[in-house]
């Protein structure tokens, strides 16, 4: 080296790979040193990336951890019965709602974004409320249906016209079957249901849980925004709503073992189904501890 | 013969530039017959430029002529070209091949891949005097050191963080400071505007993935950065106070202008109006000083950045006021004429400035 202090620098360059990977792998084995929760996930909770397997320029897999809030208003209307699935609004009590500070709405509440925690609940009361109200949708729409088969054959309609609203019938009641599956059988049944900025403000509503189910809770960092809805101009009381824009660990790594075992899916055609332990540490920092193909299907 | 080892690169291409200056003309002179010196001296003279330029040449790989100054800058640029093809490629390789390998060898290929292309460029910097390949090879670590942090965290699913940057930034300047490396110093410049913009948004209660939405989180770190080579000199090391100057003022008027059009995007608790005034007034005075400033350090890089920041703030209020109301033509008109007014003003400048510099023409004028 000919510059003066060339070969000290290069020597911090390799101290500093060496203690950041050191710092960050004590870390791993800290987290995972302890188990705080241990939850089997399906594909309705991990979906496979759209590419998999096809991409190029990428030989991994991530799984992507597919979530939602609970819905509390009742709906019969499609559109609100189908977003249900997707939705990111959270209604939260006072205490936890004001734990994250939010300013006053002049500042725009897509600027007010927070780090914070969300409780989540894996196949627990949420998701139970949900297939409830699915199930009761699915019930009204039948005797609608029915009953007006029932009015159009009291009508005395022409023979066409009663083959086409029959048809049509059959059609919506197909429709609605499938959804009822997808509820029962597709649907995530990974719920987000409480967030606070203060971590000891979910322990306490987590410690409220007992029972077998308690060990389908935890909690996780999460990005959260203040919900549009606060800062209406309506003359309706405010709901204390937030956005749960992310989980701080939106997808799981796929190690090369478990990976292996789930075929590629060259033309999109096939519902890949397997199960996946999935466990949380100490830092709340998930890993795939298992994966088991359950079966595909056409 | 005196000590050349303290001058930077800069400074030994002045000297030489100076001498080739002066060869030529000595010989105009001579041609004409104004200047007569013995052979003795001559022949003395010529030796010590001889061999004045053979050690710059040895100890800091000066350009000895014209043609290779072209040949320098070209292969500066091929380099560039290079170490960012190389790095895409390193990135892309392991994106292609990751998903074939177990974990520990993962592991062990994330943490040797920085290990050895450090190994490297110790090695080219001993065996090769330009540099060039130590420089390239050094940019190369820069991304294996990024894909190392960035995939360690992806296969442990490790929550992203901003102090991910700060060890980017302190490989980047210990690369940078190591070998003299102009690129890596700016990268590690943008890692921490990053980092202390995430920090800073932190504290102030946001997350730390917007920090790019609040333009005032770069203000700061941009003075510092303006400050670090007027407190830490930076004479070793080859254009350096000119990247910290430059991208931090570039950097800080980028953030101006942002917050001189939107208001909004300010921390500062009054009306968007008086936020937005109050940054053009700001940006009109420390775009004007640092062109002052420029001019009396003599950076003409600097000088150039607050001119053409100093025409963005006032094109940027010309188009708020007048696009609306005037018709078109009459508005470039406009902008002409204000162009006109900076040249008169610029050649004033410019002239006062050349006359402080030669008092013996004042005399003669």
């Amino acid at each position: 080296m000919s510059k003066p202090g060339a070969k000290k620098r290069l020597l911090l360059a390799v101290i500093t790979v060496l203690g950041a990977n050191a710092f960050i792998l004590g870390n791993v084995w800290l987290n995972r040193s302890v188990v705080i929760a241990e939850l089997t996930l399906s594909e309705r909770e991990l979906s496979l990336p759209y590419h998999w397997g096809r991409a190029k320029d990428d030989s991994s897999l991530r799984l992507n951890l597919a979530w939602t809030t609970p819905w509390l208003t009742p709906n019969e209307d499609e559109w609100h019965y189908l977003y249900r699935q997707q939705q990111r609004i959270l209604t939260l009590q006072p205490p936890q709602f004001a734990s994250f500070r939010f300013g006053s709405c002049t500042e725009g509440y897509q600027r007010q974004q927070r780090s914070g925690w969300v409780l989540l609940e894996f196949n627990g009361q949420s998701y139970q409320d949900y297939l409830k109200q699915a199930e009761q949708y699915y019930s009204a729409l039948q005797q609608r249906l029915a009953a007006e088969a029932v009015a159009e054959l009291n009508a005395g309609l022409v023979q066409d016209r009663l083959r086409e609203a029959t048809k049509r019938r059959q059609e919506q009641l197909e429709h609605a079957e499938e959804q009822w599956r997808v509820a029962r059988e597709e649907v995530t049944r990974l719920f987000v249901i409480d967030a606070a900025a203060d971590r000891n403000l979910l322990q306490q509503t987590l410690a409220k849980h007992s029972g077998p189910k308690a060990s389908q809770l935890l909690i996780v960092p999460a990005d959260i925004q203040l919900s549009y809805t606060w800062c209406q101009n309506d003359k309706a009381a405010k709901q204390p709503e937030v956005l749960v824009n992310r989980l701080a660990v939106e997808s799981l790594y796929v190690a090369k073992p478990y990976a292996q075992r789930l075929p590629i899916d060259t033309d999109r055609q096939q519902k890949i189904r397997f199960q996946a332990q999935v466990r949380y540490g100490r830092f709340a920092e998930p890993w795939l501890s298992a994966l088991t193909l359950s079966g595909t299907e056409r | 013969m005196p000590n050349l080892s303290a001058l930077s690169k800069t400074q030994a291409q002045a000297r030489v530039n100076q001498i080739r200056a002066f060869q030529a003309e000595q010989q105009l002179l001579s041609e004409q017959g104004i200047l007569k010196l013995d052979d003795n001296t001559s022949q003395h003279l010529r030796q010590y430029h001889h061999n004045l330029l053979h050690q710059l040449q040895q100890s800091q790989d000066i350009d000895l002529n014209d043609q290779a100054s072209h040949l320098s800058l070209g292969m500066q640029i091929v380099s560039f070209l290079g170490a960012l093809a190389l790095a895409a490629s390193l990135f892309f390789l392991f994106y292609q091949y990751w998903g074939y390998f177990d974990t520990p060898l993962q592991l062990g290929i994330l943490i040797s891949a920085p290990l050895l292309s450090l190994g490297l460029v110790s090695w080219l910097y001993r065996i090769d005097h330009t540099g060039y390949y130590a420089k390239l090879a050094a940019l190369v670590s820069f991304a294996a050191w990024v894909l190392n942090i960035v995939m360690l965290g992806s296969i442990f699913n490790l929550p992203a963080s901003p102090n991910a940057f700060a060890v980017f930034a302190l490989y980047a300047f210990l690369l940078a400071y190591a070998l003299n490396v102009r690129l890596l110093l700016a990268a590690g410049m943008l890692c921490s505007y990053l980092f202390i913009g995430a920090r800073f948004g932190s504290w102030m209660g946001s997350y730390w993935v917007s920090t790019g939405e609040y333009p005032e989180h770069f203000l700061l770190t941009s003075l510092l950065f303006f400050l670090l080579p007027l407190i830490f000199t930076q004479q070793r090391y080859d254009g350096f106070a000119a990247i910290y100057q430059i991208l931090a003022a570039v950097v800080f008027f980028i953030a101006i202008l942002i917050l001189a059009n939107w208001g909004s995007v300010s921390y500062l608790p009054w009306s968007d109006g008086v936020i937005e005034g109050l940054y053009q007034v700001l940006g009109f005075v420390c775009s004007a000083l640092l062109v002052l400033y420029g001019i009396r350090q003599q950076a003409a890089k600097l000088m150039l950045t607050g001119n053409v920041f100093f025409a963005l703030f006032l094109y940027t209020k010309f188009f708020d006021w007048w696009w609306d109301g005037l018709p078109k033509y009459l508005f470039f008109f406009l902008l002409g004429l204000t162009a006109i007014l900076a040249l008169l003003i610029f050649n004033r400048l410019r002239l006062a400035v050349q006359t402080a510099a030669k008092p013996d023409e004042v005399a003669n004028v």
